[in-house]
């Protein structure tokens, strides 16, 4: 059933067993999965059913490092940020699970193995399933091409699934709605997350809305789901009992943020013959109701070799260019003298590329990255001076990078041009230089991980193996915070991974 | 083509090559001095043929000024010519001794191909390009008028 928190008496509270505080694919997943059970669950949105601008405004907070819109890229309501979504998906690879002697802070309390099980129910309920990641030969035989496989040894192929994409409260409303034992309570912001014990257990949940209202819910478990920027600081908030914010006793909450850093510009590739470019490294290529497209990463023997961080390159077609083409853009007579000067290498004769257009010279290739940056304690979320309209302390951000990031993006990209030479299908221009200067445009991918981050030793993480708060009995974290690396895939497949498998252990907690 | 290439007076085109190899400026350029023997007809006495492959040789010149200017104890077109040659032979001996320059293309295909492979590349205004293709681009601007 649904609930609007604002339709409620004063002071209402709920009593149930399993209290989810957010409603996006983590908290939407796990709630579904205990739907029609014995268990009484209670799904907590801050938000409404549908974009409040004011509600949205509770995002609002202070960038202090890289610049970062904080409110821009999550969304405050039913649905959470699945409601603006990419749909980008893929597991994330064995090796970023691996502790690594040149990442410092890598390594999850366990390895790719305990996440397998739940990737292909991920897969369904992200409607991608099932997921054919590293199947080349599915895809050369959905697409009719050659695939051809990468030489250098640099990089490796894989298969980045797009959801429809799911937004998961309009896709799942119904159900939720629909089990007797769920109760969605909207409208409903968490502002307190009440202990007992100097913290050890939670007691209930503070809620209010921005008419004034106050409510709580009482649960034997509950889950903070709201997202790697709003996880830390609902726990921060939290700070009645233990000062410092609950879960926080040794300084870590809101520490290791991660983004994966998205480069724009930093380099072009310039294909003469369309034909020696599988449709799958530019486009989404679609079989059996799945879409796909290839993204070269680097290879485990490379990352290893180097010493490097992972990342995610995919090129898309930005234009093509014909012999007449004149353009204001100040790259073009470059990307075209490279097409015509490079053309034996990488055309076949001496005839025009297209038959069918005969002035065609080749086209141009826009290129994406997402980058894993190390997990580094000062790159963190702490509350902010200003306050929200509920009167609580807004977020601030710092997010920042290191020369370990950067060296290891510029390799890639290097890796990348080789790979596309090697093949004979292109050249590439890289925008960023290896001078030590991280290019001025920095962006993240909307991917917040790492502020609640999973560690068997309280002293080195928030959570543990099982996604429960280091010394809090009965609350747990779902989401990409408590991600302990990023890796380079995007996050939400794993996201949803990790609630199936958090689901399955509150299962039999709750019995 | 090959009148603007000085075309060696030396005995044998290995003479010739390992001459050059051997001198200071190609020790480090070249890294081997093992040529194969290969027949003195065919296109390894010049190098126009590298030149006959591109149709827009103002756009190659683009480039191979650009790498001239970031190499410029390179500027020689024998030199660089021979560092070509060498590259061929030492992939596939025997790739110049046919007077088709198609033939001796594809060897040149494949060396640059393998040079991206084996990461002997270098920057050349923002593009990453393969040791062997930045010098050929280096000899057709050098062949250009002014030059």
């Amino acid at each position: 059933m649904y609930t609007d928190a604002i339709d409620l008496p004063d002071h209402s509270r709920f009593d149930v067993d399993l209290a989810i505080i957010g409603s996006g694919p983590a908290g939407i997943t796990l709630a579904r999965a205990f739907a029609n059970r014995s268990t009484q669950v209670c799904l907590i949105e801050a938000g409404g059913l549908a974009y409040d601008a004011r509600v949205q405004s509770l995002y609002e907070g202070e960038s202090a490092g890289i610049p970062y819109p904080i409110a821009g890229n999550r969304m405050r309501l039913f649905g959470g940020s699945s409601n603006h979504w990419g749909g980008f998906c893929r597991p994330l690879d064995p090796i970023d699970f691996e502790k690594r002697d040149w990442v410092p802070f890598s390594g999850w309390p366990f390895g790719i193995e305990e996440l397998m099980p739940y990737y292909e129910p991920a897969s369904v309920l992200v409607e991608i399933a099932p997921g054919r990641f590293n199947d080349k030969t599915y895809w050369e035989h959905a697409t009719g091409e050659t695939i051809p496989d990468p030489v250098t040894g640099r990089m490796q192929l894989r298969y980045t699934h797009f959801s429809p994409p799911t937004r998961f409260g309009q896709r799942y409303g119904d159900d939720l709605k629909r089990a007797a034992n769920v109760r969605v309570l909207y409208n409903a912001n968490v502002t307190n997350i009440a202990s007992l014990q100097e913290g050890r257990a939670v007691q209930q949940l503070d809620i209010r809305t921005l008419t004034g209202l106050s409510h709580s819910v009482r649960a034997r478990i509950y889950v903070l789901a709201t997202g790697g920027l709003e996880n830390a600081r609902t726990l921060l908030l939290s700070n009645k009992s233990v000062p410092a914010g609950l879960g926080n006793q040794h300084d870590l909450v809101g520490r290791f943020f991660m983004e994966h850093p998205h480069l724009s510009g930093f380099g072009e590739i310039v294909v003469a013959d369309l034909r020696r470019r599988p449709r799958a490294f530019t486009r989404r290529v679609e079989a059996d109701g799945r879409a796909a497209t290839a993204a070269f990463n680097p290879s485990e023997a490379f990352l290893r070799e180097r010493r490097l961080l992972n990342a995610t390159f995919l090129a898309g077609e930005a234009g093509p260019y014909y012999g007449y083409t004149r353009s204001d853009w100040a790259k073009a007579p470059l990307h075209m003298d490279m097409l015509r000067a490079a053309r034996p290498f990488l055309a076949d004769g001496s005839g025009p590329v297209d038959s069918a257009r005969p002035d065609l010279l080749g086209e141009w290739l826009g290129l994406g990255c997402a980058c894993e940056q190390v997990p580094n304690p000062d790159s963190r979320v702490t509350l902010a001076g200003e306050r929200d309209l509920l009167g609580l302390p807004k977020i601030r951000l710092d997010w920042r990078l290191t020369e370990q990031d950067r060296r290891s993006v510029v390799e890639h990209m290097r890796s990348l041009a080789m790979e596309y030479g090697a093949l004979g299908i292109g050249r590439m221009l890289l925008g960023v230089e290896d001078d030590g200067q991280w290019p001025a445009e920095v962006t993240g991918g909307a991917h917040h991980m790492g502020t609640t981050r999973m560690h068997d030793d309280p002293k080195q993480g928030v959570v543990d193996r099982n996604c429960r708060v280091h010394g809090v009995d009965n609350l747990y974290v779902a989401g990409s915070s408590v991600f302990t690396t990023g890796g380079a895939a995007n996050p939400t497949l794993t996201v949803v991974a990790l609630a199936l498998r958090l689901a399955d252990h509150l299962k039999t907690r709750l019995g | 083509m090959s009148e603007l290439v000085p075309v060696p007076a030396l005995a044998t085109r290995r003479e010739f090559l390992l001459t050059l190899m051997c001198g200071p400026l190609l020790a480090g350029l070249l890294g081997a001095c093992s040529v194969p023997r290969r027949s003195a007809a065919g296109l390894a006495q010049e190098s126009g043929w590298l030149t006959q492959l591109f149709r827009d040789r103002d756009a190659v010149a683009r480039f191979g000024n650009a790498y001239l200017q970031a190499h410029p104890a390179e500027r020689r077109a024998d030199a660089l010519s021979a560092a070509i040659h060498e590259a061929l032979l030492r992939r596939q001996p025997g790739a110049l001794d046919a007077a088709d320059p198609a033939t001796a293309f594809r060897t040149l295909d494949a060396v640059v191909r393998d040079e991206y492979r084996r990461g002997r590349v270098t920057s050349v205004d923002g593009w990453l390009l393969s040791q062997t293709e930045a010098r050929v681009y280096a000899v057709v601007a050098l062949q250009q008028p002014g030059g």
